[in-house]
Order: structure tokens, then C-alpha cells, then sequence
């Protein structure tokens, strides 16, 4: 077995297991880890939407970044660079975001809802799946953003910076946020505890570059099997870390956070599989290349914080409560859909120089 | 899957196309592979060329803009020997 493959079974390992530590802390079942929610829990935060049930300064999101930047300056790894198509990034981004509220949860979160038992996880999958095989298609048929440029360190550090402003804001004075008093956004563990649990994945996410998109695309476009054991251990670690602490249950109806309108979670996963696709990386991902001075990566981010403000502001996302997504929400996927597969096609079929 | 023991070319590129024509232009001893761990903290996608006697001379003749460093692999080690300006 390479070094590689067993530094991703062990962050795997880890990371599913840091998961379900966070939900027996106090996270919302099956979300001891999602990036897009716990974006769209700070954009609640800080007032860029007013969603009541989904508003807290997730330390999570905070840990990871700074773990990779952490890392990524101690391994002299830290380059600052972008200049890859930032804009269409922002809106990929906010595209993504849009998606993954829709089925509620990122990639990460998926698995983690798979591992909960939660089989609408399941249909997620399938449509995630779908959407990096049509990102794989363009891939192979010549899409690209663009290549980056190194750019001044500064650049790089901005987004880190950004974070350790929103930590210490959190610390000194928690009043200027608006924090859930109900709903999955009061659910949390200690800020302490998640923190730590942010940083621990930030730095193993950026040693094994950690992708949940990485592994299904390299199956496809290198039949390439290394990536996607990070994948599968964080399912495994977090499926025997459920059956222990008893948050396992097996089914579609009654699932935390979660509705079971299946076409609605396939194409939202679809709408995130190929975003991502087209963004190089999951969510996860996103975040951990921002930490390492991806400029690129961080307007992406950006884009999520955006697209999870206006997924509640304009009542686009599913909805756990009412089974799933009202008009809006379902024209908005339908929407994305038909502009991601056309902007993958204008960066594809361009004309060659 | 590539033989340890013998010193190999690595292309890497700025994306997943630059990589698949360099491994059409190179024909059958060239392999598509994820970029190596040690290489880089991208997970793009690189060429792995079965020799190194005048591989660079080859690469570079029909590279595009997409042609991002050459190393050369000895198990382990990787030595760069060609990075774009």
C-alpha cells in the first residue's frame, strides 16, 4: 500500500471520528462536520440572512482554514496564487452553496448523513456521483478556469486573517452576532472543542489532500483509487462511531435535518458534484486551499458565504420541516443547472489559441 | 503501475486537459497519474513517461501553456529539472 493511501485511511479514520465526538458535544445529528451548513450557520451569524434556527459562528469552519494555514506555512507549502477565473469562481461558489442547501449538507456532510443511516444521503450520492461525471466529461474534452498566477503573500493571507478576525470577535465580544436560540444552529458543541476539531481536519485535509470530488474524479478520469479512501474511512469510522453512541438509524423518513424529496436531493448533489467539479474540489477542499493562500479557492468560499444568504433570503433551500423545497427552490436548481452545463461548455469548446 | 527501482519523467500541468494531450503527444510509455503527494499540495493530474533519455527535450517541444514543471522520479525522490517562468 503507498504512504499516500495509508495517510488517507488514517485521516479518515480520524476525521469520522472526530465527527461523531462533535455530534456527542453537542453538534446536530449527522453534522459533527458540514461545510455548507456551518457557512451559511456564520452568514446567519452575521446578519447576511435572518434565518432564526440557523444562526452561529461556526469555530469549525475558522479551525479548519487556519489548521491548513497553520500547516501549510510550517511545510513551506503557504504559496499565495490565483487569478483563475475569480469571478466565475465567486459564482460557482454561490452556486454550489445553493445546491448543497437544497439536499442540506455538503459531500462531507453526506457521507456523514449515509453514515447516520439516512438514506436520502444515498440519493444524494447518485446525483453527486452524476454531477462529477458530466464535470469529467468537460474535464476531458478541454474545460479549464484558467491556470493561476503566484500572486503577493499578502493576497494569500487575507482569507486566513479574516478568519482569526472572526475568532477573536467571537471571543472578546460575542454580542455583534446573532446567535440561534432554537434549531440546529443552537445545537453546538463547546467553541473550545470545536476549534480544536477544526484544526486537527484542517491540517490532516491538507497533508492528503483530502477531497470528497477528488476521489470520484480521479476513479473516472485516471481510474485512480487513492483519493477516495479518505472517502470511504470517513464513512467507515463515522458508521461504527454512530452504532456505538446509538445515532444510527437506518431509513429516508425522520432523519435529522433532512427531507425526502429524492429528486430535489438528487439534483442538488448533482448541481454540487459538478460545481465542484468544476471548481477542482469539494467544499472541504475550498477551504483547505483558501487556508494554503489559494486566492482562487477563497473567493469560491466567498461565493458560498453569498449563495447561503441568498438560498435563505429568497427561500431556495429544502426544507426539513415542510419535506422539501418550495417553487423557488426547485426554478433555482433547474437554473443552475442549465447555467453550470453552459459555462462548462463556453470554457470547453472555446476556441483553442 | 510504474517500476520503482527505475528513474521515470514526471510532467505536471495547470489542468486536467494539458496533462491528457501531453500523454496523447507522448503515445504509449506516457501514463496519466494524480499529481505525487511530495510534488505538490494540488490534486491535478500528471504524466508519468517510462524514461528519462531525452524526455525533456520531447516534452517541451510539444507542450502548450498548460505545461506547468518536469522532475525526474528515483523512487522515492523527485528532482526538478524544468519549471515555466
Amino acid at each position: 500500500m503507498s504512504k499516500e493511501k495509508r495517510n488517507l485511511i488514517i485521516a479518515g479514520v480520524l476525521i469520522g471520528a472526530v465527527s461523531v465526538l462533535l455530534v456527542a458535544f453537542g453538534n446536530p445529528k449527522n453534522m459533527g462536520f458540514c461545510i455548507a451548513c456551518f457557512i451559511r450557520d456564520i452568514a446567519g451569524a452575521t446578519k447576511m440572512h435572518s434565518a432564526a434556527v440557523v444562526q452561529y459562528v461556526r469555530p469549525e469552519i475558522i479551525g479548519l482554514v487556519l489548521g491548513s494555514w497553520i500547516i501549510s506555512l510550517a511545510t513551506g507549502e503557504f504559496k499565495a496564487r490565483g487569478g483563475s477565473s475569480p469571478m466565475l469562481r465567486l459564482v460557482i461558489g454561490a452556486f454550489v452553496m445553493i445546491g448543497a442547501l437544497m439536499f442540506l449538507g455538503c459531500p462531507f456532510r453526506m457521507i456523514l448523513r449515509l453514515a447516520g443511516g439516512d438514506l436520502n444521503a444515498l440519493v444524494a450520492l447518485c446525483g453527486f456521483i452524476g454531477g462529477i461525471a458530466v464535470g469529467c466529461f468537460f474535464l476531458a474534452k478541454g474545460f479549464s478556469l484558467g491556470r493561476y498566477h503566484e500572486q503577493a503573500s499578502l493576497e494569500g493571507h487575507a482569507f486566513p486573517a479574516i478568519n482569526v478576525l472572526l475568532l477573536v470577535l467571537l471571543l472578546a465580544v460575542p454580542s455583534v452576532f446573532a446567535f440561534s436560540e432554537k434549531g440546529p444552529g443552537s445545537m453546538h458543541a463547546a467553541v473550545i472543542i470545536s476549534l480544536a476539531a477544526g484544526l486537527v481536519v484542517g491540517i490532516l485535509a491538507q497533508r492528503t489532500r483530502l477531497c470528497m470530488v477528488g476521489g470520484i474524479r480521479d476513479i473516472i478520469l485516471v481510474k485512480d483509487y487513492t483519493l477516495i479512501f479518505g472517502f470511504i474511512f470517513i464513512f467507515v469510522a463515522a458508521l461504527v462511531g454512530n452504532l456505538i453512541t446509538g445515532n444510527f438509524k437506518l431509513g429516508f423518513e425522520g432523519q435529522p435535518v433532512a427531507h425526502t424529496a429524492h429528486l430535489w436531493n438528487f439534483l442538488g448533489m448533482f448541481v454540487v458534484g459538478l460545481g465542484s467539479a468544476m471548481l477542482g474540489g469539494c467544499p472541504l477542499r475550498q477551504l483547505i486551499l483558501a487556508g494554503e493562500g489559494n486566492s482562487d479557492s477563497a473567493l469560491s468560499v466567498v461565493g458560498m458565504f453569498i449563495g447561503a444568504a441568498i438560498a435563505h433570503n429568497f427561500k431556495l433551500v429544502g426544507n426539513a420541516t415542510d419535506n422539501g423545497p418550495n417553487t423557488y427552490g426547485k426554478v433555482a436548481v433547474i437554473a443552475i443547472i442549465v447555467i453550470l452545463l453552459a459555462v462548462a461548455a463556453a470554457k470547453t469548446f472555446k476556441k483553442e489559441k | 503501475m510504474e517500476n520503482l527501482s527505475e528513474k521515470i519523467t514526471v510532467a505536471t500541468f495547470f489542468n486536467h486537459y494539458g496533462a491528457m494531450r501531453m500523454k496523447k503527444a507522448l503515445g504509449p510509455d506516457a501514463l496519466l497519474r494524480p499529481v505525487p503527494r511530495l510534488l505538490s499540495s494540488s490534486c491535478g493530474t500528471c504524466v508519468f513517461i517510462q524514461r528519462t533519455h531525452e524526455v525533456l527535450q520531447e516534452i517541451l517541444e510539444k507542450a502548450d501553456e498548460n505545461l506547468e514543471a518536469v522532475y525526474i522520479k528515483d523512487g522515492d525522490k523527485y528532482t526538478n529539472i524544468w519549471k515555466v517562468s
